[in-house]
């Protein structure tokens, strides 16, 4: 609901927030569509998106990538971190990974799809040729924002 | 046994049935997830502040759409103070198309929330009012008084521009248009968002072949220009720093002709903005700016020109350099239902060198303006839905070389109302405006001793929202004591009038089409020596995407009384075809009827004294572009 309290916007700095509602809102619908399991367990470093999954009913916070059903990487040092990782575990328990970037898509086919900003607009992705890999296969509806390959 | 196993079976079926239910109740809603996702994330949320007065919003996804390169494709669009370009080809959306120097200094230009001046020439907007806009995320119109906290100087309309955020558009951007009659620019950027900081760099480079205008004579007056720019900034969580540095050398059009028939009419612009921001706890900010301007006029004509410091010469071949220095120190805190803002600003402006045919010409003891101004501003919440906002602001100005100084006093008062659906704002102002420094420059003999203008207004906006539309209607009364605008030539002091309306409609189709309708009626009294002045425009907009195209339709009309309600329309068109998600090409239509609004230059027959018939001049090329956009 939208309050007199967004008259009192009044911050000082330039970094930009995440709306938390909206973000957790449209990241139950990309995990949901990911991993079919009542109770997702995620794994991330990023402080802002940890912040706002903590609220979550649905979403539960992994400190370790091997114990999480899904990784979401936001910056590129922790997704070189990871790849390496889940090369060292040799697809016994290697995890599926969304990211943030469009261009992360292209480092690795660990990378099922991503969830990004173009032109002031964001983008929904999924790579179905990588989604086949996990054998995951995301609800009919998403159908518009998948892609055989890049 | 069986009905163990059929139980679990059940159970299993159970829990896969209500996922599969969730899954596909939240996919459906994906596409309305994600247009709320996108209208409650765009940057512009993190900016917008509603108690800054009443505002017009171009988001990225907007500019992006409209393909809007320079600030003037947007500023086209605004309603009450169109874009337009004075005798010398410079954007001055106020002018008269009359002598004056400059007249637009009650619009002012903030980039990232700190104001671009150029001090003694006037406001930032000369500059930076065709500003390549290649590094801009969103950009906001702010109409009538602006809260204090964002001025230092008086201002009816202000224009903030807010620049790319790393984490959102890392990497890198180059852009190559070329369009009629030569018309060319390049621009690359590159942004990157680090552990600690992020920064951004955006150069670019505009050959602006230009419409000639005929005056009569085998020389039509040009307005050509080259324009090297760079922006830059770096940032961390509390810290910012910005370095602006703009090249501009131009055809300037009828200069300083008094019949718009110059043999030469040049000029040059160098300028660097420069500004530090810090925050100092949770209260306190500090802020640094400087401004510097470097103009280099080449003049001639058959017949004396304009200026008059040119005693009687028919060529003008001068420079000037001037500084300006901005400090301001705020405090914002939230005590009970009150949020409360203070500060002091401070503002000290140069004119550092005069030189006329190479030669020291700093004659004038005026040369100094300080202006030190203090403000407070409340915010008191009445309910979780109510808002009541006052605002006081006291200005002093001091002037060297025995010119009057100025007090200026700004009263603000406002009351806010928003539900889910429904908001309502209204303001009561008093704001008070001296004349600039340039002018009083210029013309001692007149402007010397100005006193400042009074305006005293009302304005009112009730708008209604909901998932797929907008409507707003703004109502807006206003008045003017000792006019600085109203006909310098036969001496200041008039009182003008104004009663302005304008209304929005916006229309979400859904993510890929949208429709903005904007209209606007003004009535003006008593102003440029008419008892009565009808203004109207309109712009209608629509925004389509298609597969891998996106399509923008968008045109503006504009008819006055003054003009026996001529109708101009300005049709801009454009197509894009995304190849790729970092590769796309983009053809662009403006003013595709060629029918753009055109005001008059007026001019004066340098034997006779007499009036000249004025020239139609239109500040919007007719041009088809084409553009190739590259991601990296």
């Amino acid at each position: 609901m939208r309050k007199i309290f967004i008259f009192l916007i009044l911050l000082y700095g330039h970094l930009y927030a995440l709306e938390r509602e909206s973000t957790l809102n449209m990241y139950h619908q990309i995990f949901s569509a990911l991993v079919s399991k009542p109770m997702i367990k995620v794994y991330t470093n990023d402080k802002e998106y940890k912040d706002i999954f903590i609220t979550s009913q649905r979403i539960s916070l992994t400190d370790k990538p091997e114990e999480s059903d899904i990784i979401l990487i936001t910056d590129e040092s922790t997704l070189y971190s990871v790849l390496q990782s889940n090369r060292v575990e040799n697809n016994i328990n290697k995890k599926p990974i969304f990211v943030t970037n469009y261009r992360f898509l292209k480092k690795s086919t660990d990378i099922l799809g991503a969830f990004y900003w173009r032109k002031g607009r964001s983008q929904l992705l999924f790579i179905k040729k990588r989604l086949d890999e996990y054998n995951i296969t995301v609800p009919q509806e998403y159908k518009d924002f998948l892609v055989d390959e890049l | 046994m069986r009905y163990f196993f059929g139980q679990k079976m059940i159970q299993k079926s159970l829990i896969l049935l209500c996922l599969l239910s969730l899954g596909t109740l939240y996919a459906e809603n994906v596409n309305s997830v994600l247009q709320e996702y996108n209208q409650k994330n765009a940057l512009s949320q993190k900016t917008i502040d509603e108690n800054k007065g009443h505002l017009v919003l171009f988001t990225r996804e907007k500019l992006e759409r409209m393909h809007a390169k320079t600030l003037k494709d947007v500023f086209k669009t605004t309603p009450a103070i169109y874009y337009h370009e004075n005798r010398y080809g410079l954007p001055d959306p106020l002018t008269s198309g009359a002598f004056e120097p400059y007249r637009s200094n009650f619009i002012r230009l903030y980039v990232d929330g700190v104001e671009i001046t150029q001090g003694w020439m006037g406001s930032g907007l000369m500059l930076y009012g065709d500003v390549n806009i290649d590094f801009v995320d969103h950009i906001e119109f702010y109409y009538m008084t602006p809260s204090f906290e964002t001025t230092v100087e008086p201002a009816y309309l202000t224009v903030f521009l807010y620049s790319k955020d790393p984490k959102r558009d890392s990497g890198g951007k180059l852009d190559l248009a070329g369009g009629s009659r030569g018309y060319n620019s390049q621009s690359i950027s590159y942004g990157e968002q680090k552990e600690a900081f992020s920064y951004m760099i955006n150069f670019s480079h505009t050959n602006a072949k230009r419409e000639t205008i005929d005056n009569g004579t085998a020389t039509p007056l040009s307005r050509d220009f080259e324009r090297t720019q760079l922006f830059s900034y770096v940032k961390t969580e509390d810290q910012i720093f910005h370095l602006q540095v703009m090249k501009k050398n131009t055809d300037s059009l009828a200069g300083m002709s008094w019949d718009a028939t110059p043999l030469v009419s040049e000029m040059d612009y160098l300028n660097v903005h420069m500004d530090y921001g810090i925050d100092l706890g949770e209260y306190w900010r500090a802020q640094v700016a400087y401004d510097w301007l470097k103009t280099d006029m080449r003049q001639a004509d058959e017949f004396p020109v304009l200026v008059r410091d040119a005693l009687g010469a028919n060529t003008f071949n001068g420079e000037y350099k001037n500084s300006t220095y901005s400090a301001e120190l705020t405090y914002k805190e939230t005590i009970g239902n009150n949020r409360i803002t203070a500060g002091i600003k401070g503002r000290y402006k140069e004119l550092d060198s005069f030189r006329r045919d190479g030669k020291d010409a700093l004659t004038s003891a005026f040369t100094t303006e300080k202006i030190a101004s203090i403000f407070f501003q409340d915010q008191y919440a009445l309910s979780d839905r109510q808002l009541l906002t006052l605002g006081i602001s006291y200005n002093k100005i001091f002037r060297n070389g025995e010119v009057e100084d100025d007090s200026l006093l700004q009263l603000r008062l406002g009351y806010l109302y928003s539900n889910e659906h429904w908001s309502y704002k209204t303001y009561l102002y008093r704001t008070q405006f001296a004349l600039e420094p340039l002018m009083r420059y210029l013309d001692p003999l007149n402007y010397q001793d100005v006193a400042p203008q009074t305006t005293l207004g009302i304005t009112q906006e009730v708008s209604y929202t909901n998932k797929k539309q907008q409507i707003r209607l703004l109502l807006h009364l206003m008045q003017d004591e000792d006019s600085l605008l109203q006909n310098r030539a036969s001496g200041l002091g008039g009182d003008t009038k104004y009663f302005t309306t304008i209304f929005n409609y916006d229309y979400n189709f859904n993510l890929d089409n949208k429709m903005n309708l904007q209209l606007y009626y003004a009535n003006y009294q008593d102003i440029f020596d008419l008892d009565k002045l009808e203004d109207m425009s309109g712009y209608l907009s629509f925004t389509n995407s298609y597969e891998n195209f996106d399509f923008y339709n968008g045109v503006v009309w504009h008819s006055n009384s003054l003009d026996d309600w001529t109708n101009y329309f300005d049709l801009t068109s454009s197509v894009s075809w995304n190849f790729t998600e970092d590769l796309t090409m983009t053809l662009k239509g403006e003013n595709l009827l060629n029918k753009a609004k055109k005001t008059n230059l007026f001019r004066i027959d340098p034997t006779t004294g007499n009036m000249l018939d004025p020239l139609k001049v239109s500040p919007i090329d007719q041009r088809i572009i084409l553009e190739l956009e590259y991601l990296f």
